[in-house]
């Protein structure tokens, strides 16, 4: 079975970083869906919780603390979903299948490192094709 | 009228509302062909009984042996309603717990539809009567959309949170709402019926009901409001020290929990 990712990025930083990244038509890995989102503050867990029963992995990506377009945003985002871990783990879900990470719009490249690392760790790279 | 009770997986605490004072007239009308607790009578004796030959068959708790699918199966053929009681039935209730060790039981409606399904961990008194009344006038009810905070005598205020707590860690004296106190009550993502029991007697709603007509992902619901009514400052640490959060958010309805669901989760250990 094709290896599934479900991105979810804050259209102020990451769809953006994204975006510059496919200037320079990099290779991502196979099965990486991403989805543009207002605000990783906007994010439902409900929403994640369903990526998470559908995709292999998920991946939060909202902007670096203090650049979040509605000021907290990201904050509130951060402390939802690390509490949304702690049920998970209590649950005896595996906790490497959600991953948040933090970045700008400028940096596309390490988006594509990022989701390249994520394949990695969660062992789907081989099974890509 | 003939009627057909049985408890599956369950804690026997739903059909004992058939002897207290305040059950509905109806059963003391009722003609009870089968009862598995109480009549010393095997499945035998049921299987005999003609297809449809029963008016009502009530199924309190969840299914989690094959005899238990027998048991589901067998009162949908032979009752001509069949009625859902508690928790457990509808939900997976308490023993749904277990799927933090991937052993639950599934929640009866996963097997069949019933054609009625009455909620609580037991049902009151009163909401066994509102809901037969309305199944035997043919209107039988569903969900309400509103909450048991409705019904709930305690003062709202704002609040901001440094610290989730547990029930006997909170002032007996307070009178504030329990989310403000830092305590997971599960009232604002529960339907009301039960005349906010718990709160009158003193103790936090643990969800018994179920959620409201049209609300999904209560127990996720109802952690977002928590975290996001802590102070930033603090929230690292009160995440930290947290206790049980599959039983605060759901712990009537993990069997139901899509995670659950999909199998994707669970101890293997
Ligand atoms: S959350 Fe609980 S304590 Fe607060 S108003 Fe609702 S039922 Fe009452
Ligand atoms: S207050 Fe909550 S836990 Fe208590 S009976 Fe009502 S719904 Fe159930």
């Amino acid at each position: 079975m094709k290896p599934r990712i479900i991105g979810f990025l804050c259209e102020w930083c990451a769809a953006r970083a994204l975006e510059n990244l496919a200037f320079c038509h990099p290779e991502l890995p196979v099965g990486f869906q991403p989805f543009r989102i207002n605000c990783t503050g906007s994010l439902e867990l409900e929403v994640v919780i369903k990526a998470l029963t559908e995709a292999d992995g998920v991946l939060v990506a909202g902007c670096p603390p203090g650049e979040c377009h509605f000021r907290e945003g990201n904050l509130r985002a951060g402390l939802r979903l690390k509490a949304l871990k702690r049920v998970l783990s209590a649950l005896g879900e595996d906790l490497r299948r959600l991953r948040i990470i933090w970045l700008s719009s400028g940096e596309g490249e390490r988006l594509g490192e990022e989701i390249h690392k994520f394949y990695r760790e969660l062992s789907l790279e081989d099974r890509g094709s | 009228m003939k009627i057909a009770v049985h408890n599956l997986l369950s804690c026997g605490g739903c059909d004992p509302v058939f002897f207290l004072e305040e059950s509905p007239e109806f059963f003391r009308k009722a003609e009870v062909i089968f009862w598995n607790k109480v009549k010393d009578e095997t499945l035998k004796v049921f299987r005999k009984i003609p297809d449809q030959g029963i008016e009502i068959g009530f199924l309190c708790g969840a299914v989690k042996s094959p005899e238990h699918e027998e048991v589901v199966r067998l009162f949908r053929r032979k009752c001509r309603t069949v009625v859902a009681v508690g928790a457990c039935a509808l939900w997976g209730g308490i023993p749904g717990l277990l799927w933090i060790r991937k052993e639950g039981p599934r929640p009866l409606s996963s097997l069949v539809v019933p054609d009625l399904s009455i909620p609580g961990c037991p049902p009151e008194g009163s909401t066994w009567t509102v809901y037969l009344q309305g199944l035997l006038s043919g209107r039988p009810p569903g969900p309400s959309e509103e909450p048991v905070c409705q019904e709930c005598p305690r003062d709202r205020h704002p609040f901001r949170l440094s610290d989730f707590k547990r029930f006997p860690e909170t002032e007996p004296e307070s009178r504030g709402c329990y989310l403000s106190l830092g305590v997971f009550c599960a009232g604002a993502v529960t339907q009301k019926g039960c005349g906010a029991r718990c709160l009158r007697a003193g103790y936090p709603c643990l969800g018994c009901y179920g959620p409201p007509a049209g609300l999904t992902a209560r127990g996720e619901r109802l952690l977002s409001a928590m975290v996001s009514a802590l102070v930033p400052q603090k929230a690292t640490e009160a995440l930290k020290n947290w206790r049980d959060p599959a039983g605060s958010l759901y712990r009537f309805d993990l069997a139901t929990h899509p995670l659950v669901r999909k199998g994707k989760c669970g101890r293997s250990d």
